[in-house]
């Protein structure tokens, strides 16, 4: 009962931008996908989640996933875009609804929404939502689908804290290890390196389409990565020392390993 | 709701008013009456021969332009699309002129090429728009303007080499009309159209999930590109069918849609069946207008429906941005 993609490599406009990737990933397990703009990280999650055509395969619990037909890989991941613009006034709920693969009963749209600090929304025109409202709606839509999907189940979410306060970062993320701790499988791509640490059972760094690391927060994370794959010099610390807590300090542009920054 | 319930009221008084009024007297008090006691000979033959079909016919051109006008704003995402987008009006009016100027003016050819016209066009267009294996909609978009233009350009030809009486039968088609309705095109009508009203619905889900993008559509488990297929193919159905029995007839297509997303929300279970049944209502009171206005003269019907339909809809924009 595994997600693995094998000798992944997929092409955008010609140009290759996952290379031959191998991985394994497990539910239970909070996996948190990073790196720099442009590094693969979206196109991995929509070659996982079956959206973008590849070149190798992806198994998704030992079947190949473009063998499996819409409604059945619905039952198995659902996946938050970056952004999902909507064309239509629909109330707040029957996006949520619209989530979900077997009719919900209203108590559990509205419960959901409470769990991600929606309560109350459910009349409201989601097209009229702030961006992070909005997200969250997303949010409780994904949760939705797997509410009524088949365990293990995969919640795929692309940048789901780009538009969320401080509060609201900590609580998606904390839902995602609630959601892996209950049996399910998390794949989350962030940018933020503290909100990761604190997130992830595990830490997939993507660079120019390769996975350059991948292991435990604790092993993976350190300046000389940061320095490399980022290109700039931002010290880590820990909080306490060797704690939970990674600080990502002030960073300093380093031109000498990073040429768009050379003025 | 309260307006799935007012909805058959309102049909039913459409009926019985567009049953009654006409060149004779035949009004709808007479019409109840003559349900109780038996009518006239005469009065039958209107009722059977003239007004019946012209019902059927306008309400079953009526409902397949407002439930096409529905799935293409799914389609594109967007509340203004119509079915003139995917090239169904444009080829159908270049079919309805070729028949009227190069086959001579028997109504089944014109209705047979207009019908065939607007199929060539969605058929060109849905092949243009593959690509790897998919349905582009913006290339879609865009390839249905050029057709457009393309199909106007031959179309304005065409209309150069016709002679007076055909260039009056082209202008009395391009506005519509239900005017030659008989039961035979009704039974055509029926046979094309009438799947196509009970049959949409079942995309209700599918078309709500499409308004947010085909990509999150496919993440909630539906088949995308085969909802697109039957999302144009059933268009190119009802349209296609539509304006070949009745001419071309505007604005049913995005007013009937409009006003059920305002009164009833954007889910498509409730506007599709509302829509079959309001576009068709909608076309039957502009024909019931159109008779009385200047009778004995008949307007053409498309003038009516533009006539009420785009201020209707100005109205519409107007009232929204406040």
């Amino acid at each position: 009962m595994t997600l693995e993609a094998r000798n992944l490599t997929l092409h955008r406009a010609g140009r290759p931008v996952l290379n031959d990737l191998t991985l394994r990933l497990h539910p239970g397990e909070v996996t948190v996908l990073i790196g720099p703009n442009g590094s693969g990280k979206s196109s991995l999650l929509a070659a996982l989640s079956g959206t973008l055509p590849f070149d190798g395969q992806v198994l998704l619990n030992g079947q190949d996933i473009r063998q499996i037909p819409a409604p059945q890989l619905a039952l198995r991941r659902a996946v938050m875009a970056q952004e999902t613009t909507l064309a239509f006034p629909f109330p707040v709920e029957d996006i949520v609804a619209l989530g979900a693969s077997r009719p919900l009963p209203p108590a559990r749209i509205a419960a959901l929404l409470s769990e991600v600090g929606l309560k109350g929304f459910a009349h409201r025109n989601a097209m009229e939502l702030s961006g992070g409202e909005a997200q969250r709606m997303h949010l409780a839509r994904a949760l939705a689908q797997a509410e009524t999907g088949l365990e293990p189940f995969w919640l795929m979410l692309d940048e789901p804290v780009s538009s969320l306060d401080l509060a609201h970062q900590v609580a998606v993320i904390d839902r995602a290890r609630a959601f892996a701790a209950a049996g399910g499988g998390a794949l989350v791509v962030l940018h933020d390196l503290n909100l990761a640490f604190r997130g992830a059972d595990r830490i997939l760094v993507l660079h120019q389409g390769a996975l350059v690391a991948d292991g435990a927060p604790s092993e993976v994370m350190s300046d000389a990565l940061i320095a490399r794959v980022y290109g700039c010099e931002a010290p880590l610390n820990r909080l306490p020392p060797e704690g939970p807590f990674l600080l990502v300090q002030a960073v300093q542009p380093s031109a000498r390993q990073n040429p768009a920054l050379r003025a | 709701m309260t307006a799935q319930r007012l909805a058959p009221l309102a049909l039913l008084g459409v009926v019985l008013l567009a049953l009654g009024t006409g060149a004779t007297g035949l009004s709808p008090l007479r019409l109840a009456e003559g349900l109780r006691t038996g009518l006239s000979a005469q009065e039958s033959l209107v009722l059977w021969d003239i007004r019946l079909p012209r019902l059927m016919l306008g309400l079953l051109v009526g409902g397949g332009l407002a439930v096409s006008g529905v799935l293409m704003q799914a389609l594109f995402r967007n509340p203004l699309a119509d079915p003139g987008v995917i090239g169904v009006g444009p080829g159908a009016a270049l079919g309805a002129v070729v028949g009227i100027v190069l086959g001579g003016s028997g109504p089944w050819v014109v209705m047979g090429t207009a019908f065939l016209g607007g199929w060539g066009a969605v058929a060109l267009l849905a092949r243009i728009a593959q690509s790897g294996g998919r349905t582009d909609i913006a290339r879609l978009l865009l390839a249905g303007i050029a057709l457009s233009a393309l199909g106007g350009a031959v179309t304005g030809l065409l209309v150069t080499m016709a002679d007076d009486r055909q260039l009056r039968d082209l202008s009395y088609w391009s506005m519509g009309s239900l005017g030659g309705a008989t039961w035979q095109k009704v039974g055509l009508g029926a046979l094309v159209i009438l799947p196509v009203l009970l049959l949409a619905p079942r995309l209700a889900r599918g078309l709500d999930a499409l308004a947010l993008g085909e990509a999150a559509a496919f993440h909630m488990g539906h088949r995308v590109e085969r909802l697109k297929v039957l999302a144009i193919v059933m268009t190119a159905l009802a349209t296609g069918a539509a304006v070949s029995l009745a001419g071309g007839i505007g604005f049913i297509g995005v007013v009937v849609p409009h006003l059920l997303r305002l009164a009833l929300g954007p889910g498509h279970r409730a506007i599709l069946p509302l829509a079959a049944l309001g576009g068709g209502a909608l076309l039957v009171l502009a024909d019931v207008l159109a008779r009385v206005l200047t009778a004995p003269a008949e307007l053409p019907i498309g003038i009516l429906t533009a006539l009420i339909g785009a201020p209707v809809f100005l109205h519409i924009l107007l009232r929204r941005r406040a």
